[in-house]
């Protein structure tokens, strides 16, 4: 049994050896795929993550500013205005002035740190400037730097929107070389003690966190380095998975190998989730900072860097704004490791805890604050901009709009509406109104309201709701008049009596004045001041409709205009915002500037992509609109806005023209002085009548409007050609005629004699 | 080009002072309706030195090439004062260095709406027969030429 068991015991050895050496080699060649498989996927993640992080371009949202707050020497401007302004910046008042952002208080002065920003005509330094106060102008302007005075200077505009990526995420970049020292230390202190030391991933750092969390019983540490936070955040999901630790553990390392620590902590810092902005998500420290603070980063103290540092945590958690206590203890534990290792001292530690959050009110990016404007600056900018690069490439659009007028606009005609709603005996907000407000000159929109309500913008009315114009048609009938200047004048003859026209359709129109009245032989002055709709009729007929279409043309109306008598009394049907380009070109003496939101765009770099210049264009005779504002400025002086004298006394001359539709379903009212237009329409969705006219409804809004802008009087100039003539008085007569004024003439066409109609 | 800023300058800023006066002085509202205008003419003076040294900035900014830059400042001054026929006429004189000449003319134009001052209607009308002639347009060179005569 031996001998045979012998041979089989060989055998069985023999057999094994070879199962081994076959298991053996398996093994091996398993073990070698396995590691040729690894060491592919190692490649892969690590083509990945170069490629990804390489060309990593952040998706910024566009951001939208208001026109800048110049200050300058003889301004009318008081200090409480200023200081106002300061605040809605998130200037900080301090004692003495340590960094930008800050401003101190003494009497008739304030000092101000400028912050540096990219205007639309170059980068300004930051500065100290000291503004001196007399008599509600500012006196004095000097740089406190070296005592030299200054001319002019201003404070960075109101950042009013964002335009936001699709995937609504919210970010302000910060560059490497941006990002505070107390940032880095507080970050090292509680997230990665060892970040400069470790490889990516800290086992260190592991061990430690492990044994803090079982002596204190609960988890307060994460073992998680920056770099593997990064990689988190950056390319992995949130789910908590042996594989996708492993994952983030061999990318972090990848990472780390390739890239440089300020490269991976620049990246941390713009990356890092930080909360929620209603749907849009709060990325990056530079976007914390204004959300939280209302400052940018480079502006926050140790304890504010400390909360933010804190909210890595947990941002919803930790949040400032509605778990008060906890995020002041996260604060206070950020603060304590800080001090620890010797970041800050004893002295700053016990000072910044006795400090509270400091954190400002919810600010409003959405464009819900000033949504009708800035949905026009969407559209113009649509002109030059794909949707995309609008949401995902950074811009920087500076804009025309006035905060403080917009403000004001806003409050009064608030005040206005209720009051309209009453005297037409209607329940509140059944009238509706839209609003446009240009400095002519230049044709920048300072203020736009499209809703009663300004944070309404379902539908925009300045832009959107297209109504018959009524009376406001009639300078474009009147300079289609005086264009003719052989045959008409100011004090021309027009005939006020009944008139009827056959239509294409066969019905006769025979349109009436507002007063059911005829006047018969009237002067085109009086005609066009009382808004008689007969005799206008009859002028533009007399004219022919295609002249007044040019004049429409001239005026800046770009649609097609139908060629109807009734167009003569404004069934045009325009928005506010194409009546105010109409009067536009009136209250700048015929040199048309089109009507503009936007000043500048620049790329996320400060590059300057597109610059708006100013562009003018002469459309009407600097002579025919001469005429025209001093008609308009008699509309106001004697006509159907004569009203406004008593109510805005000390801002007289000013131009304007009433405007009513049929049924009084629209009122409209445009007015201008030497600088300001407004245009202001009031009617009702449901198209019924507003029971008011132009004059007791749109002019009401207007003149309530301009008693806060207080806008400079009209100055008219007249042209070289354009002589003035004495004559009786025809306002009002017979009465009138013993007294005598002036009237305005082209030189080359001056009436012989005048008579009193 | 550059020389057309040079002799301007000084009719500018002289200007850039004076001109709310000489405008005030042709007001035909302001003496009917007797409204105060001491206020509104100390605004424009003191703000007028704010522009002359907007006009020196953009001046210096033009003379060395930087059109688009005095543009820039030009802009600024007249979001200030848009009435300033001095910024205006600045403005018509840079665009003609950068060779847009029927801006030049447009702008010099709205520089005449805004002033009966001599010197700078005649200095418009000058810039003006001078876009004209390098747009081809003769006879209107003429007419401006003849109308800066008349003017001077």
């Amino acid at each position: 049994m031996a001998k045979k068991k012998k041979p089989s015991s060989k055998k069985k050895k023999s057999a094994t050896k070879r199962r081994l050496w076959w298991f053996n080699r398996w093994t091996i060649q398993l073990g070698l795929i396995l590691i040729c498989l690894f060491f592919s996927y190692c490649l892969w993640l690590d083509f990945n993550i170069r490629s990804e992080f390489e060309g990593k371009r952040w998706s910024v949202p566009a951001r939208v500013y208001s026109q800048p707050f110049e200050i300058y020497l003889g301004q009318h401007l008081d200090q409480s205005s200023l200081i106002k302004q300061l605040r809605m910046l998130n200037y900080k008042q301090v004692r003495f002035l340590s960094s930008s952002g800050q401003f101190s208080v003494s009497e008739h002065k304030v000092n101000i740190y400028l912050r540096e920003f990219l205007y639309a005509d170059g980068t300004e330094s930051e500065k100290k400037i000291g503004v001196s106060f007399k008599q509600q102008r500012i006196s004095h302007l000097i740089n406190l730097s070296n005592n030299e005075p200054i001319q002019i200077t201003r404070l960075e505009p109101v950042l009013i929107g964002k335009v936001f990526p699709f995937h609504d995420e919210d970010r302000v970049l910060v560059e490497t070389d941006q990002i505070p020292q107390t940032l880095i230390d507080a970050l090292i202190a509680i997230e990665d003690r060892r970040f400069f030391e470790h490889h990516g991933v800290d086992p260190m750092g592991i061990l430690r966190s492990t044994y803090m969390n079982l002596i204190r019983g609960k988890i307060t540490q994460g073992g998680s380095t920056l770099t593997q936070q990064l990689i988190k955040n950056m390319f992995l999901s949130r789910e908590r998975t042996l594989q996708r630790k492993l994952n983030e553990m061999l990318m972090a390392l990848m990472l780390d190998h390739h890239y440089s620590k300020e490269n991976i902590l620049a990246a941390y810092v713009n990356e890092v989730f930080l909360g929620q902005n209603g749907v849009k998500a709060i990325h990056g420290f530079g976007t914390a900072a204004e959300f939280y603070y209302g400052r940018p980063l480079q502006e926050l103290n140790i304890e504010q860097i400390a909360l933010l540092v804190g909210m890595v945590k947990g941002a919803s958690y930790y949040n400032p704004r509605r778990h008060v206590e906890r995020a002041f203890d996260r604060r206070n534990i950020v603060l304590q490791s800080m001090r620890d290792m010797g970041f800050i001292n004893e002295n700053q530690f016990q000072t910044a805890l006795k400090r509270s959050l400091q954190v400002t009110a919810k600010p409003d990016w959405s464009s819900a604050r000033y949504p009708a404007f800035i949905d026009l600056v969407r559209r113009h900018l649509r002109r030059d901009y794909q949707e995309q690069d609008l949401r995902n490439e950074g811009l920087i659009i500076h804009t025309t709009l006035q905060t403080d007028m917009q403000d004001l606009v806003e409050a009064s005609v608030k005040r206005s509406m209720s009051r309209l709603d009453k005297r037409a005996g209607f329940k509140e907000s059944t009238l509706e109104t839209a609003v446009v407000i240009v400095s002519h000159h230049d044709g920048e929109i300072l203020a736009l309201l499209g809703d009663r309500d300004p944070k309404h913008n379902a539908f925009n009315r300045a832009l959107d709701a297209r109504r018959p114009i009524g009376s406001l048609i009639k300078p474009a009938v009147y300079l289609a008049a005086l264009d003719n200047s052989e045959t008409y004048n100011v004090l021309s003859l027009l005939d006020d009596s009944q008139v009827s026209i056959k239509q294409l359709d066969g019905k006769v129109w025979s349109p009436q004045n507002y007063s059911k009245q005829s006047y018969g032989k009237v002067p085109l002055l009086r005609a066009f001041t009382r808004s008689y709709n007969q005799s206008t009729v009859r002028l533009g007929m007399s004219l022919g409709l295609d002249k007044v279409i040019n004049q429409l043309k001239n005026l800046g109306v770009e649609e097609h205009i139908r060629a109807l008598p009734s167009l003569l009394l404004g069934s045009l049907e325009l928005s506010p915002y194409q009546t105010a380009q109409m009067y536009q070109t009136i209250a700048s003496d015929g040199l048309q500037v089109p009507l503009k939101t936007v000043r500048a765009v620049f790329d996320r770099e400060g590059n300057a992509l597109k610059r708006y210049d100013l562009k003018v264009k002469e459309f009407i005779k600097t002579e025919t609109v001469f005429l025209m504002k001093y008609l308009l400025s008699q509309v106001v002086e004697q006509g159907t806005a004569k009203s406004l004298k008593s109510a805005l006394p000390s801002l007289m001359p000013l131009a304007g023209k009433t405007g009513t539709t049929n049924d009084l379903r629209d009122t409209w009212f445009a007015g201008f002085g030497d600088r300001l237009l407004g245009i202001v329409w009031v009617g009702r969705d449901d198209n019924k009548t507003t029971k008011l006219t132009g004059a007791t409804g749109a002019m009401q809004v207007w003149s309530d409007i301009m008693k806060e802008l207080k806008p400079t009087p009209l100055l008219l100039l007249e042209p070289e050609n354009i002589k003035w003539q004495q004559s009786p008085d025809l306002s009002n007569p017979p009465e009138s005629c013993r007294q005598k004024t002036r009237y305005p003439f082209i030189d080359k066409n001056i009436p012989l004699s005048i008579n009193c109609f | 080009m550059k020389n057309l800023i040079y002799p301007s300058l000084f009719i500018l800023l002289l200007n850039a002072c004076a001109q709310p006066v000489q405008r005030s002085e042709a007001l035909i509202f302001v003496e009917e309706h007797n409204i105060p205008t001491a206020e509104s003419k100390s605004v424009r003076q003191v703000e007028s030195t704010v522009i002359a040294s907007l006009i020196n900035d953009a001046n210096k900014q033009a003379i060395s090439g930087n059109t688009e830059q005095a543009v820039a400042i030009i802009e600024r001054g007249l979001r200030i004062e848009p009435t300033n026929a001095g910024l205006w006429n600045l403005f018509a004189s840079i665009r003609l260095q950068q060779q847009q000449w029927q801006q030049a003319i447009e702008l010099a134009r709205k520089s005449n709406a805004l002033t009966n001052d001599k010197d700078l209607l005649s200095s418009n009308w000058g810039l003006m027969a001078k876009a004209y002639e390098k747009t081809g347009e003769y006879e209107k060179a003429k007419e401006a030429l003849k109308k800066q005569k008349l003017t001077s």
